[in-house]
């Protein structure tokens, strides 16, 4: 406050603004909230185009579909071509299954309430999963890379499944482990993050554990003892062959999409 | 009429006498005021219809944004921010800078409704300024955050959290083109913007909750 008894900001922008004003013509003045809504829309919309350009999926030459937004920026030939409305393939006899949309990944990501860490593992449209929370809920899974649709399956007698869609970038889907369903999302990691798999034999208990390193290097890992499933044993990304249960040393390794991890 | 005149206007205690008689037309108002309803001016509103317009648009835009983050494909991937570890962090940053702004909002409304309660005071002529421009900011604060929330996550269910999320996200975009629209209006019930205000505020605090603490509280305060 000055001593006119009232606040100097008040004062200077006063003199400013209204001559501002004066220039910019009672308009703009009016249609203040118009305007507010139109920039908050514009730069919606101009973050969407750059999300389109941007998006690994929708570089030429990497497979991945391009999701119609409403912002769309003039999508590649290449891409535009199949996403035209094509009769044929209904006509078409069974069609044999897709290619998958990506050779050899690892994915690695939690559930949405963080309550569990998934790893994914493909490799020429075979895949591998695991799931766990670091405590006692862990559940190795199989299944296959169809297009970008992934489907895998816990052993036998198991309910654990993951269904999703896997791009270039990520796998994002739905995990069920014990009854419990989750929406997950797993970015793709490469090494050292990913799933690793460690046994051993523990004063003749056979001991397994799984370890997923998620790409910020955060290590959550399950071991199961005939059984008994409990927090794994500590993890160093940087170093994850030194791995030790009770003086035992554990033999780890990094497991891939092409890997057999259902024991029958 | 020069615009000074009329913005003014809206902050003196008794109407113009001039404002008084003549009937309230749209020129007469500074609707970008967000100043309280004068009494004077307003008495001969116009009935509810310009706000259930409004509500029907911004009705329109909230449901819009959830099926369309429904319905396409969540592409994971998003453009972030240098500086920041991940995207997430950028947007639980920018959603606390939004909240902040929030409670400044918070702030200058009541500043400005205190003059309709007895004892009646006067707000320095600088709140609505700040109030408007405190909002401007806030709201294109989150509008990053928002894409890519649509862009790379879509609107999900899984969790309770997730899905009040979800849903008071899209409830504050409606909100938000509601008050946007009846700000634009002369006329209008008299308790819409400080509701549509009250509204916007409880829904931007609660979005987050469940989004910036809940990050913060499960991954610590990182950058």
């Amino acid at each position: 406050m000055n001593r006119f008894g009232r606040p100097a900001v008040c004062w200077l922008s006063t003199v400013r603004f209204d001559r501002a004003r004066d220039l910019w013509g009672e308009t703009m003045a009016r249609y203040a909230p118009f305007a507010t809504l139109a920039a908050v829309a514009a730069l919606g919309g101009a973050l969407f185009v750059v999300n389109e350009v941007n998006n690994p999926a929708n570089v030429p030459g990497v497979v991945g579909e391009s999701p119609g937004g409403p912002a769309a920026p003039p999508v590649p030939p290449i891409l535009a071509a199949p996403a035209a409305p094509n009769p044929a393939p209904a006509v078409e006899p069974p069609p044999a299954p897709e290619p998958p949309a990506v050779a050899e990944e690892s994915y690695a990501g939690r559930t949405a309430g963080n309550e569990a860490t998934v790893a994914i593992a493909v490799k020429d449209g075979r895949a591998v999963g695991y799931v766990c929370d670091g405590d006692e809920i862990e559940a190795w899974l199989e299944g296959t890379l169809e297009g970008d649709l992934l489907t895998l399956r816990g052993a036998d007698g198991s309910t654990a499944t993951v269904t999703g869609t896997s791009t270039a970038a990520a796998t994002l889907g739905t995990v069920t482990v014990g009854g419990t369903k989750w929406p997950f999302s797993a970015a793709r990691v490469d090494a050292p993050a990913g799933l690793y798999e460690g046994n051993a034999s523990v004063r003749g208990v056979a001991t397994r554990v799984g370890w997923i390193v998620t790409g910020d290097g955060e290590v959550t890992g399950v071991a199961n003892s005939a059984g008994r499933r409990g927090p794994a044993p500590a993890l160093d990304p940087a170093d994850p062959y030194a791995v030790e249960v009770n003086g035992v040393p554990v033999a780890v390794s990094v497991i891939d999409g092409g890997d057999a991890v259902i024991r029958r | 009429m020069n615009v000074r005149t009329k913005a003014r206007a809206g902050w003196r205690a008794e109407p113009l006498p001039e404002q008084r008689t003549e009937p309230p037309t749209r020129l007469d108002v500074d609707p970008h005021a967000d100043s309280p309803t004068d009494p004077g001016r307003r008495a001969a509103s116009s009935g509810p219809r310009g706000l259930l317009v409004a509500a029907a648009i911004g009705s329109l835009a909230a449901v819009g944004l959830g099926a369309y983050g429904r319905l396409h494909e969540p592409q994971f991937v998003a453009v972030s921010l240098a500086g920041f570890s991940s995207g997430t962090a950028v947007k639980a940053w920018l959603a606390t800078v939004a909240f902040v702004l929030a409670l400044v909002q918070m702030g200058t409304a009541s500043a400005m409704y205190r003059r309709r309660v007895p004892p009646v005071v006067r707000p320095p002529a600088w709140v609505p300024v700040l109030h408007r421009w405190s909002g401007r900011i806030a709201v294109l604060v989150t509008v990053p955050v928002a894409v890519h929330c649509l862009y790379a996550l879509g609107f999900q269910g899984g969790d309770t959290r997730v899905l009040l999320h979800s849903l008071l996200a899209c409830f504050f975009y409606g909100v938000f083109v509601t008050k946007m629209l009846v700000l634009q209006q002369a006329r209008g019930p008299r308790s819409a913007l400080p509701l549509l205000g009250g509204a916007l505020f409880t829904a931007m605090t609660a979005v987050w909750l469940s989004s910036a603490v809940w990050f913060f509280t499960t991954s610590g305060l990182t950058f």
